[in-house]
């Protein structure tokens, strides 16, 4: 996969994360999958259509998802209620958003859709049937997991 | 949300899941607004599109359903609704039927849309939980269970002056 496609989404983790209070993050392992497995508790996932074509998925740990929450919201969110996951999903659409706006500038024009979070114990989630790209961020509210499968 | 545009996708489904596992649906509850949460019945497939309006499928199958979907597309029984290639089949399934359903749309509305692949998982019990757009729910029942057909649409603003 063209790494044009994937720089973006991690410099705008680096650039948005911190506006709500997350820090010290770093890039952890990096990952080719031949299809993109997740079995976290919390992925929110997009799709991505233009210059590339596919999705990518954010998950978490429930402590983290509801850690994140509690910062984007200002209070201490205790359960993954509506609240919690508005937040998560909020998150990822301003992740997503940046990490299009870089592309864009790179004359890589690519358009994203609504995001989809999917919260659930013991979940086996197939998140696209090409080769795809694992990179966890660490982070001081834990590890976040970007998993990128795209048609360039 | 516009039901004109859900109705496509509840034909091309009944008409996808005889042709491709040849298993018949009944439409047992038609459209009707949902919430912003689905609970998952068992197998779970989201597909999004894109075009001048953007919107989302999903198709919620029981696991018995599934599997049988799954075994007739394939010609290999599955022990367990997480196996990859169950998922894979459903993803499939869930592409064909939205790739039927969006012809339609653009054939009768020039919506110009155009699918991203599919998002399946298997948890029962999981949620999906969707902000943003509002969306409409249908049930079909089949001899192996119920299937849930969801459709959601968000108008672009760019094109609402159109």
């Amino acid at each position: 996969m063209d790494v044009r496609y994937i720089n973006p989404f991690i410099e705008a983790m680096v650039t948005v994360l911190p506006t709500f209070g997350i820090t010290d993050i770093s890039r952890g392992i990096i990952e080719i999958k031949e299809d993109m497995y997740v079995n976290m508790d919390i992925t929110s996932v997009l799709g991505l259509i233009g210059s590339a074509r596919g999705n990518i998925s954010y998950s978490f740990s429930e402590d983290t998802g509801l850690t994140i929450a509690s910062a984007m919201m200002g209070e201490t969110v205790k359960e993954m209620d509506e609240m919690a996951w508005s937040a998560i999903s909020e998150l990822s659409n301003q992740l997503t958003g940046r990490g299009c706006k870089i592309l864009s500038e790179n004359q890589l024009d690519t358009d994203f859709t609504t995001p989809s979070v999917i919260i659930g114990k013991d979940v086996q989630l197939l998140v696209s049937p090409i080769q795809t790209i694992s990179i966890d961020i660490e982070t001081s509210v834990g590890r976040i997991q970007v998993n990128i499968g795209l048609e360039v | 949300m516009e039901m004109d545009y859900c109705r496509p996708f509840l034909d091309s489904l009944k008409k996808m899941i005889v042709e491709m596992a040849n298993i018949k649906a009944k439409e047992k509850k038609s459209f009707s607004p949902e919430d912003k949460v689905l609970t998952s019945k068992g197998v779970t497939s989201i597909i999004n599109f894109s075009g001048k309006v953007k919107g989302r499928l999903v198709l919620d199958l029981e696991q018995e359903l599934a599997a049988a979907v799954a075994e007739n597309i394939t010609g290999k029984v599955f022990d367990s609704a997480k196996d990859n290639k169950l998922l894979s089949a459903i993803a499939e399934f869930n592409n064909i039927v939205a790739g039927d359903g969006i012809t339609s749309l653009n054939n009768k509305y020039s919506l110009g849309l155009n699918l991203i692949p599919p998002v399946v998982f298997s948890g029962k019990g999981a949620v999906i939980c969707i902000d943003k757009m509002p969306s409409a729910s249908a049930e079909c029942s089949t001899q192996y269970g119920t299937v849930r057909i969801n459709v959601a649409f968000e108008r672009r603003e760019a094109y609402l002056w159109m």
